[in-house]
C-alpha cells in the first residue's frame, strides 16, 4: 500500500503544487504586466488560495461535485473502503457522519495541543520578568498563535460532537448533506496548515484580533492567517448549514422540536450564529486583506489630517472593530453554547432525575443566541466610539447574564435531590459548573463601563475569557470525550487515571484563572512580553510563577487523559451497550456503533429526560409490527 | 442526477443503495432530497446576505460627508442604469427557463438559459469595461481601487458582487450543458430550481447595491 | 389551479414572470427618477423601493414559499 492511499497525503501533496502553482501564476501575471517577476507578498498570497484549491482536490472531497457538473452519477458507497484497510478511511474522505466526527475531534485535539504548547512557552517566558528566551515579535506572534489556534481547535471540537451526535440524537442514518459534512472537515486542514506557515514567513504580530493599522502594515504572515481562517470559516458556514437541514427535516416521527435531546437545541442555536456572523469576520479580513494587496483603504484614515475628502482617503479603524467583533463576540457563544448542552445533557444521566426546566434550557440557548448579535460593541468601550453607543451594549451585555442564569438554576434543579453517580464525566461537568460560574460571575465587572476602563486590555480580561472558555468548552469537551468514548470504541476508559486527571486539572485551573485575574487587579497588561517586577507590592512574580505552574499541570492532566484514550481504545474492558443507562438513541445500539446506525426507523415514544420514572421510554427502533 | 452546489443525503432505507448504482432514486425521495437542498440553498442565501449587509453596513459608514451627511461619488449614472436593465431582464428569462423546464418545453428552456447567461455576461462587461475602466482604451473609468473610500467601496461591492455573477454564468452554463444532455425534467430539476433561485439572489443583491451606490446621498465630485 | 386546464395555467405562470419583470423595470425607473429630485431622493424612499423589489423577487422569481410548503415541488 503507497502512501498516497491515504486521501490526506495526496491532500498535502496537493497544497504543495497549488502553493507552487499560485505562485508560478503570480509570477507570471507580472511578467506579462511589465513588473518585477517576484513580490512575495502577491505571490504568498495567490499561492495560498490554490494551495487550499489544491489540498482540496487532492484529499478528494470535491470528486463528486466535478461529476456532477459533467452529469456523472456518484453512487453513494457505505462502509470501509473496499480494497484498502479499514483504518485508512479516517485519513481519507469518507462520507459517514461518524468517520467524520471523529477526525474533528482528533483534529481539534491535535490543534488543542499545538495551541496548549504555545502557551507553555510563552507562560514560561512569562513566570520571570525580564526577556528570558523570547524576542518581543516572536513573543507577539505566539500570543496571537495560541488564540487563533485554540478557536480552531474548539470550533473543530464543536464540529466533532455536533457532526457525530446530532443525527445519532435524532435517530437519523447520517447528516443531511453527507458529501458538504466532509468538505467541511477538510477545508479546515489546509486552513491550519497555512496559520501554522505564517510563523515561518514573518508571524503576525499584533494579536489574534488583527486590528489595522497593525495588521495592514505588519509581515505577510497576516495574508496566511487570514487565508486560513477564510478556511476554517467556509467550514463552521457549511457544516452549521448542514446541522440545521438536519435538525430541521430529518427527525423522526414524533420527536417535536421540544422533544429532542437538550444538545440539539444547543447546536441549532450554535449553528444559527456560525451561519451568519463567520460572514462577518470573513468580510472585515477581506477588507484589510485588499488593503493591503491592493491599496484599497476601507481602514486607512488618510485624508483626515490634511483635506477631508473621501476620493483620497477617510478610511476607519474603528469601522474594522464593530465588523470584526460582530462576529468574534457570537463566537464565543459559538464555543460555550455546545458545551453548556453538553453539561444540560449529561446531568440527568448522572442525577438519574428529569432535567430540571426542558423549555426553558431549549428557549435560554435561543436567547443567548439572539442576544449575541447585539452586545458586540462591548469589546469597543474605550475605542473612542460614540460615547452613547456605550449604554445600550452595556445593558444588552448585562441581559444575557439572565438567560446563563436560567441554566444555572436549571442545572442546579436537576440535581438536587437526585442520586448522583460521580463517574468520571459527571466529574468533569461539576467542574465545568464551577469554572463556569467564575466566568459568569467576572463578566459583568466587565461590562460595565465603569469598571471596565480600568480593567480593560489588562489580564483580567484574559482570566475571565479562560474560564468561560474552560467551563464553556474545555471541561464539557473532556466530560464529552470520558462519555461518549465507550460509545466511539466499544472500550471503558481507565476511571482511576480519569479521576486523577479531572483532581489535577481543575485546581491548576481555578489557580490559573484567579491568578490570572489577580496580575490583572495588579496591573498587569495582556499582550505583554515583559512586567515591571514591583506591581502588587513585589508579588506579582510569584503570582505569574503560579500562574505558569497550574498551566503545566493542566497540560500535564490533558496528556494524562490522552494516553488513558491511547491505552484503551483497542484493549480496554469491553464498555457494553449502555454503561451509563441512558435514555438517548445513541445509546440503545451496539457499540461501537455499526455502519448503518439503526436497524430501523426510530420512532420516538416518550419525553427524553423522564429518568426515574418506571415503564417510560424515549424511543424504540422497533417497526411498529412488533408490538 | 443533478449538479448543484447542494447535494442528495444518502437514504435511510439500505436497500436503496442498489437503486444508487443505477443512478435513479424513486420520486417522493427525490422530492425529500429537494426539501432539504431547497431549505440548505435558503440558509446559504441566509448566510451571504450577512456579507453582503456588512458590505452595505461599510458603505454607509465611510461615505459621509464633513457634516456626516451621506455621500456618493460621481458615477457614470447611463452605466449604472443599463447594467441594472440588463440584469433585471436576465432574472426574467432565469423565470422563464425554470417554467420551461417544469412544463417539459426543452427548447424554450434551452433558448431562455443561453440568454441569461448571455445578459449575465454583459452585466460583467459592463462592470468591467464601463465602469471600472479597466480597459482605459475602450472607457476611462471614474475611480481606482485606490482612490480613498469611495475608490474601496465601489470596488469591494461591485467586485464582490460581480463575483458571484460570475459563478452564477458559470453555473447556467453548467446546467445549460447538462440540459442539452438530457438531464432534467418536469418532476426532476432541482438543479435548475438551485440555478434559477441562486442567480435571482445575485439580482437581489443588486437591488439593493444599485441605489446604495449609485443613487442614495449627495455626489462628492473627484478633485481634479 | 385545478379548475384550469394545463394549458391555461401554463400560461398563468409565463404572463406571471412578465409582470414581475415589467413592474420590477417600471419601479426601477421610479428608483432612478427619484434619486435624482431633490424630495424624493432621500434613504428611506429608496429603500423602501428597493424593498418592495426584492418582496417582489423573493416572492414571485425564487418562490420561498416553497421552503415551508409541502405540496409544491
Amino acid at each position: 500500500m503507497s502512501l498516497f492511499t491515504l486521501g490526506i497525503a495526496r491532500g498535502l501533496l496537493g497544497q504543495v503544487l497549488g502553493m507552487v502553482i499560485g505562485m508560478l501564476l503570480t509570477c507570471a501575471v507580472r511578467i506579462l504586466l511589465g513588473w518585477e517577476a517576484w513580490a512575495a507578498e502577491p505571490a504568498w498570497t495567490v499561492g495560498s488560495v490554490c494551495s487550499i484549491i489544491g489540498f482540496l482536490l487532492g484529499v478528494g472531497s470535491l470528486d463528486d461535485w466535478l461529476k456532477w457538473t459533467k452529469g456523472v452519477p456518484t453512487p453513494f458507497h457505505h462502509g470501509p473502503p473496499v480494497d484498502k484497510p479499514a483504518w485508512t478511511r479516517y485519513f481519507s474522505v469518507d462520507y459517514n457522519h461518524k468517520v467524520i466526527g471523529v477526525q474533528y475531534t482528533v483534529w481539534g485535539i491535535l490543534l488543542l495541543m499545538v495551541g496548549g504548547t504555545v502557551a507553555m512557552i510563552f507562560r514560561t517566558e512569562l513566570a520571570r520578568s525580564g526577556l528570558q528566551f523570547l524576542g518581543l515579535d516572536l513573543y507577539n506572534s505566539f500570543i496571537g498563535m495560541h488564540g487563533m489556534i485554540m478557536i480552531f481547535a474548539i470550533l473543530l471540537g464543536v464540529g466533532g460532537m455536533a457532526n457525530y451526535l446530532v443525527p445519532l440524537m435524532i435517530g437519523a442514518e447520517d447528516m443531511a448533506f453527507p458529501r458538504l459534512n466532509a468538505l467541511g472537515f477538510w477545508f479546515n486542514v489546509p486552513g491550519s496548515i497555512l496559520l501554522l506557515l505564517s510563523l515561518f514567513i514573518g508571524g503576525w504580530d499584533a494579536g489574534w484580533t488583527a486590528y489595522p493599522p497593525l495588521s495592514a502594515r505588519g509581515p505577510i504572515g497576516y495574508q496566511l492567517f487570514f487565508l486560513g481562517v477564510f478556511a476554517i470559516g467556509l467550514s463552521s458556514i457549511v457544516g452549521s448549514l448542514n446541522l440545521l437541514v438536519t435538525i430541521l427535516r430529518m427527525r423522526p416521527p414524533g420527536m417535536s422540536l421540544f422533544r429532542m435531546p437538550i444538545f440539539c437545541w444547543a447546536v441549532f442555536a450554535t449553528s444559527l450564529l456560525q451561519l451568519t456572523a463567520t460572514q462577518l469576520i470573513g468580510t472585515s479580513f477581506l477588507m484589510v486583506s485588499v488593503q493591503r494587496a491592493l491599496g484599497m483603504g476601507f481602514f486607512d484614515p488618510r485624508g483626515i489630517l490634511g483635506e477631508v475628502s473621501p476620493m483620497v482617503g477617510g478610511g476607519d479603524p474603528v469601522l474594522f472593530q464593530h465588523l470584526f467583533w460582530f462576529y468574534s463576540h457570537p463566537a464565543v457563544y459559538i464555543f460555550v453554547l455546545p458545551g453548556l448542552g453538553i453539561v444540560s445533557e449529561l446531568l440527568p444521566v448522572f442525577s438519574r432525575k428529569p432535567l430540571f426546566g426542558y423549555k426553558w434550557i431549549a428557549l435560554s440557548s435561543m436567547a443567548i443566541a439572539i442576544l449575541g448579535f447585539i452586545v458586540w460593541g462591548h469589546h469597543m468601550f474605550v475605542s473612542g466610539y460614540n460615547d452613547i453607543l456605550r449604554i445600550p451594549f452595556m445593558y444588552a451585555t448585562l441581559l444575557v447574564a439572565i438567560p446563563t442564569g436560567v441554566k444555572f438554576f436549571s442545572w442546579l434543579g436537576t440535581m438536587w435531590g437526585g442520586k448522583i453517580h460521580f463517574d468520571t464525566p459527571m466529574l468533569f461537568v461539576l467542574g465545568a459548573i464551577s469554572v463556569f460560574l467564575i466566568g459568569g460571575l467576572s463578566g459583568p465587572i466587565l461590562s460595565t463601563v465603569p469598571t471596565d476602563f480600568p480593567l480593560h486590555d489588562s489580564y483580567f480580561v484574559v482570566g475571565h475569557f479562560h474560564a468561560t472558555m474552560f467551563g464553556g468548552f474545555v471541561f464539557p469537551f473532556f466530560a464529552a470525550l470520558y462519555y461518549w468514548f465507550p460509545k466511539v470504541t466499544g472500550r471503558m476508559y481507565n476511571e482511576t487515571l480519569g479521576k486523577i486527571h479531572f483532581y489535577i486539572m481543575t485546581p491548576a485551573f481555578w489557580v490559573q484563572t484567579l491568578g490570572q485575574m489577580g496580575v490583572g487587579v495588579m496591573g498587569m497588561r495582556r499582550r505583554i512580553a515583559d512586567y515591571d517586577p514591583t506591581l502588587g507590592g513585589g508579588q506579582i512574580e510569584s503570582w505569574h510563577m503560579a500562574v505558569t505552574i497550574a498551566g503545566f499541570a493542566i497540560a500535564f492532566g490533558v496528556m494524562l487523559m490522552l494516553w488513558n484514550f491511547f491505552q484503551n481504545a483497542e484493549v480496554g474492558a469491553a464498555a457494553g451497550d449502555n454503561p451509563w443507562r441512558s435514555r438517548s438513541p445513541e445509546w440503545q445500539i451496539p457499540s461501537p456503533i455499526p455502519e448503518h446506525s439503526f436497524p430501523a426507523p426510530v420512532r420516538v415514544v416518550g419525553e427524553p429526560y423522564d429518568y426515574g420514572l418506571a415503564d417510560s421510554g424515549y424511543v424504540t427502533t422497533a417497526s411498529p409490527g412488533d408490538d | 442526477m443533478t449538479a448543484t452546489a447542494i447535494e442528495h443525503g444518502h437514504e435511510h432505507d439500505h436497500a436503496a443503495d442498489d437503486h444508487h448504482h443505477t443512478g435513479e432514486i424513486d420520486l417522493p425521495t427525490y422530492l425529500e432530497y429537494t426539501r432539504r437542498n431547497r431549505l440548505g440553498m435558503w440558509l446559504f442565501f441566509a448566510s451571504e446576505a450577512f456579507l453582503f449587509l456588512a458590505l452595505l453596513v461599510t458603505r454607509f459608514y465611510l461615505w459621509r460627508g464633513p457634516h456626516g451627511e451621506v455621500v456618493r461619488p460621481e458615477l457614470d449614472q447611463f452605466a449604472g442604469l443599463v447594467v441594472t436593465a440588463v440584469l433585471l431582464l436576465s432574472s426574467y428569462f432565469m423565470n422563464r427557463a425554470e417554467v420551461s423546464i417544469a412544463n417539459d418545453k426543452r427548447t424554450d428552456f434551452l433558448a431562455s438559459l443561453l440568454i441569461t447567461a448571455a445578459l449575465g455576461t454583459a452585466f460583467l462587461v459592463g462592470v468591467v469595461v464601463w465602469e471600472w475602466g479597466m480597459f482605459p482604451g475602450i472607457v476611462k473609468g471614474h475611480l481606482k481601487p485606490t482612490d480613498g473610500v469611495f475608490g474601496a467601496v465601489v470596488f469591494g461591492m461591485t467586485g464582490m458582487h460581480a463575483l458571484h455573477v460570475l459563478s452564477g454564468v458559470v453555473l447556467i452554463l453548467n446546467v445549460w450543458w447538462l440540459g442539452r444532455k438530457g438531464h432534467f425534467s418536469s418532476e426532476r430539476h432541482w438543479g435548475v430550481e438551485a440555478c434559477a433561485i441562486y442567480w435571482h439572489y445575485v439580482d437581489l443583491v443588486w437591488i439593493f447595491f444599485y441605489p446604495a451606490i449609485y443613487l442614495i446621498g449627495t455626489t462628492i465630485e473627484a478633485p481634479h | 389551479m385545478s379548475e384550469h386546464s394545463p394549458t391555461k395555467r401554463k400560461t398563468a405562470i409565463y404572463r406571471e414572470g412578465i409582470i414581475v419583470a415589467i413592474t420590477l423595470a417600471v419601479l426601477t425607473i421610479v428608483e432612478y427618477y427619484a434619486a435624482i429630485t431633490p424630495p424624493f431622493d432621500s434613504f428611506a424612499i429608496l429603500m423602501i423601493l428597493a424593498l418592495l423589489k426584492a418582496i417582489l423577487v423573493v416572492n414571485y422569481f425564487m418562490h420561498i414559499r416553497s421552503v415551508w410548503s409541502e405540496d409544491e415541488h
